[in-house]
């Protein structure tokens, strides 16, 4: 719920020497009825004064010895503050609670009198802050610029005087010429609760026109040097590179398993080769082992030859030594049979010769044995040499194989795989350069129409829905029904008179004393229209005479003194208005057939011996 | 194949053979008589002959030869005393210390063998005498060295765990 307004609590003057003059509001309907020159005009305008206005206090006699105004408030939430403000005018201090004399402990800060939408410590921001309305934007004139909203532009609908409610003009302009657009926009902004932040002025505008064209000038700069870019990569026609990646990937698929495929087979066979290469190397050591044994058994068989040379010698020798005769030593002629001889040292040339004998024999054996391992080795190489030969030649014919037949393939085809690779990327770039001009194009086509737009005059500030007029109107028709209005009818809103039609005669047309009711109804239903929907609102209406009329006809035709509309009327307020505040100031009292329970009845009698004589005490008429 | 390793003292490098080897040494100096470092030397070349530039060797090649050098002095000695004791050789005391010399008997001995060894030592014998009979004692050992030397670097490549035995 927008709708937060506020309610008037009390009115007070205070003065160093004088008791207060107070007044009293509550919600709901609120009557102040009185002769003239009770005060009752000066307390509307005082009102008007507390909520900001910059006018001069009526130079009443009364007011002398006052030098204060407090304003009592309650917000939607029940917060209560008083405003307090010099009779001259200027700043106010904002209290806490609702005070009847200013309280240094409760108060809150100080309000600038006038609005400032750059700072929040003024009466008007204050106001529009408790109602939900702060920060807004109005539409100024009809090149859209805005400004903000302040309460002023609120005030004359809350608060209607005397000569404002009968005037001929409409009820939401104030009448001067130059605030129309922003009068017809703030009655837009509480119909709809919508308000003109987000008008863009014509000066706005041009200037996005100049920053929009100088926009496209960069895209279109950028645009040309990507096409430049596009056309180097040489695709006859962009659209259809996402057929071409499509058709490539699935190449680059087949060749992957191609690749992979000679891949394998490269592995294949250099796994065969390197088996081979192991035979070989084991076949070749072999037979290098097998060429060292053999030279080794050539020496050792010659060794045989010659040792048995050597024993056949020895066993020749031998059987010839023994027979020849012993001698005398040659030195001391010692007798053979004499000489010393060492057992040990096979002197025995007889047993040498026996066992010369037996070695050969030995000998024999292990030539023959030397012989067959030879001929075992001389096999084994024969053979060896022949695998090594087939060896050499499978190994050969892998290694052909490979390097005229699967390395090539492989290396061509990782060679293709790689061209069709960057082929993929090529097309991948080409494809994002294609989107960005894309991109950019459909911008520049944005642009484009933001221009055309921007270049088009536009009419601002007209656009009230007309369902939210009709709304508005059929409110005003029940109020008028209601009240027995006469020749009640359709009541419609013209738009270009920005006044409301009364079974077909524009408002302001009729006499004084209708107007000053259609006004009233106006007010009203405006407060009534915005509570019900929820929209933001002042909260209150203070109506200054709206039945004025009723006692000093202008014609015939506005009098109403035959009818019974007054009953109607008071009957109607004090009913309808419970959650809302209506401030009613009339000369006359309510008529007897109303209950006075009602409503807040406040009677300014101008008899200093009867009741309250007016607004400020009675005391002043002595001075 | 095995190899069996035999000992065989008894047979090979016995002081007979030594001995034998060394009446076949002194008859082919003969009538010169040499001393024991001479044969020993003389043995040496002969059984090794193609080392230095002579007939094939009788035995063939066998690393660590150059040992045989310093074990054989005592199993020539006793060779030489059991040819003594045979008359096949003499001992000759003089102006060079103790010399040896063939002696009548020992070329018929040697005449009466025919096995081929036999015959092959004789030949390399009297070509090591013709050779350096009259070598020095210093010409000898130069002779010796570079004959050692030669069989070192010809025998680098092949293993000694042949268990080849001379």
């Amino acid at each position: 719920m927008n709708y937060k307004g506020i309610s008037l609590r009390h009115l007070t003057y205070l003065s160093p020497t004088m008791p207060p003059a107070s007044v009293s509001f509550e919600t709901g309907l609120n009557v102040i009825h009185g002769a003239s020159d009770t005060g009752k005009s000066f307390l509307v305008s005082s009102i008007d004064f507390m909520l900001g206005a910059g006018i001069d206090l009526k130079d009443i006699p009364e007011r002398v010895p006052y030098d204060r105004v407090l304003l009592g408030l309650q917000d939607c939430e029940g917060n209560e503050y008083t405003l307090e403000r010099s009779v001259q005018g200027g700043p106010f201090n904002c209290y806490n609670g609702l005070l009847s004399s200013p309280d240094d402990d409760k108060k809150l800060f100080s309000l600038a009198s006038k609005h400032n939408p750059k700072k929040k410590e003024n009466v008007s921001r204050f106001i529009l802050g408790l109602i939900g309305l702060d920060e807004k934007r109005l539409i100024k004139n009809k090149s859209g610029d805005t400004r903000s909203l302040s309460f002023r532009d609120l005030a004359k609908l809350a608060i209607v005087q005397e000569e404002a409610i009968t005037k001929e003009g409409s009820p939401i302009e104030s009448g001067q010429v130059i605030s129309k657009t922003s009068d017809y926009a703030t009655f837009k902004l509480l119909l709809t609760g919508v308000d003109d932040s987000a008008v863009v002025s014509v000066a706005q505008k041009e200037q996005m026109a100049v920053k929009t064209t100088a926009k496209i000038e960069v895209i279109e700069q950028l645009l040309e040097e990507y096409e430049i870019e596009l056309q180097h990569y040489e695709f006859e026609n962009p659209d259809e590179l996402d057929e071409q990646l499509d058709k490539l990937s699935l190449t680059i698929e087949r060749h992957k398993d191609a690749v992979n495929l000679s891949q394998q087979q490269y592995t294949e066979l250099s796994n065969r080769r390197k088996g081979l290469w192991d035979r070989q190397q084991e076949q070749k050591e072999r037979l290098d082992e097998i060429n060292k044994l053999q030279e080794r058994f050539q020496l050792l068989e010659a060794h045989y030859m010659s040792d048995l040379e050597r024993l056949e010698a020895i066993k020749e020798s031998g059987s010839l030594f023994v027979y020849q005769k012993q001698v005398a030593c040659p030195l001391c002629g010692t007798a053979p049979e004499k000489q010393p001889h060492c057992s040990s040292c096979s002197h025995d040339v007889d047993t040498v010769v026996k066992a010369a004998g037996i070695e050969i024999s030995k000998i024999n054996t292990l030539a023959v044995e030397l012989k067959d391992t030879v001929l075992e080795l001389k096999v084994e190489a024969r053979s060896l040499q022949e695998s090594l030969k087939s060896t050499n030649s499978s190994l050969e014919s892998v290694q052909v194989e490979i390097e005229e037949k699967v390395a090539p393939k492989l290396k061509e085809g990782r060679a293709s795989y790689s061209d069709l690779v960057d082929k993929l990327s090529e097309i991948h770039s080409a494809q994002k350069l294609a989107d960005k001009i894309k991109n950019m194009k459909k911008q520049i086509e944005e642009y484009e129409e933001a221009k055309i737009e921007a270049q088009e005059p536009e009419v601002v500030g007209e656009a009230i829905p007309k369902t939210v007029l009709e709304d508005i109107s059929l409110i005003l028709e029940r109020y008028l029904k209601d009240w027995h209005f006469p020749e009640t009818g359709r009541v419609y809103f013209d738009e270009k008179a920005r006044d409301f039609v009364v079974a077909g005669k524009p408002r302001g047309s009729r006499g004084k004393g209708l107007r000053a009711v259609t006004h009233a109804s106006f007010s009203c239903g405006l407060l009534d229209y915005c509570e019900t929907k929820g929209l933001p609102h002042p909260g209150f209406v203070v109506l200054d005479s709206p039945l004025v009329a009723y006692k000093e006809p202008e014609g015939d035709e506005d009098d109403l003194s035959g009818s019974d509309l007054k009953d109607q009327f008071y009957m109607d307020l004090a009913s309808r208005a419970e959650g809302q505040q209506i401030i009613l100031i009339e000369n006359v009292k309510p008529p007897s057939t109303i209950d006075k329970a009602q409503m807040n009845l406040i009677k300014f009698t101008k008899n200093p011996h009867e009741g309250r004589y007016g607004f400020f005490p009675v005391a002043s008429q002595s001075v | 194949m095995v190899m069996t390793k035999t000992t065989r003292p008894v047979v090979f490098n016995s002081p007979f053979e030594a001995g034998m080897r060394s009446l076949v040494v002194l008859n082919a100096t003969y009538p010169n008589s040499i001393d024991l470092h001479r044969i020993l030397q003389f043995e040496y070349l002969i059984v090794h002959s193609a080392d230095i530039g002579g007939p094939e060797s009788l035995h063939p090649p066998v690393p660590l030869r150059s040992g045989e050098l310093l074990v054989r002095r005592g199993l020539i000695e006793s060779g030489l005393q059991l040819m003594l004791s045979r008359g096949l050789i003499d001992r000759v005391l003089g102006e060079n210390g103790i010399e040896y010399m063939a002696t009548d008997s020992s070329e018929p001995f040697i005449r009466s063998l025919s096995s081929p060894y036999i015959l092959k030592l004789v030949g390399r014998a009297e070509w090591v005498a013709e050779t350096f009979m009259f070598y020095s004692q210093s010409e000898m050992s130069a002779l010796m060295k570079m004959s050692f030397d030669r069989w070192t670097s010809e025998f680098h490549s092949i293993d000694q765990s042949s268990g080849l035995e001379t």
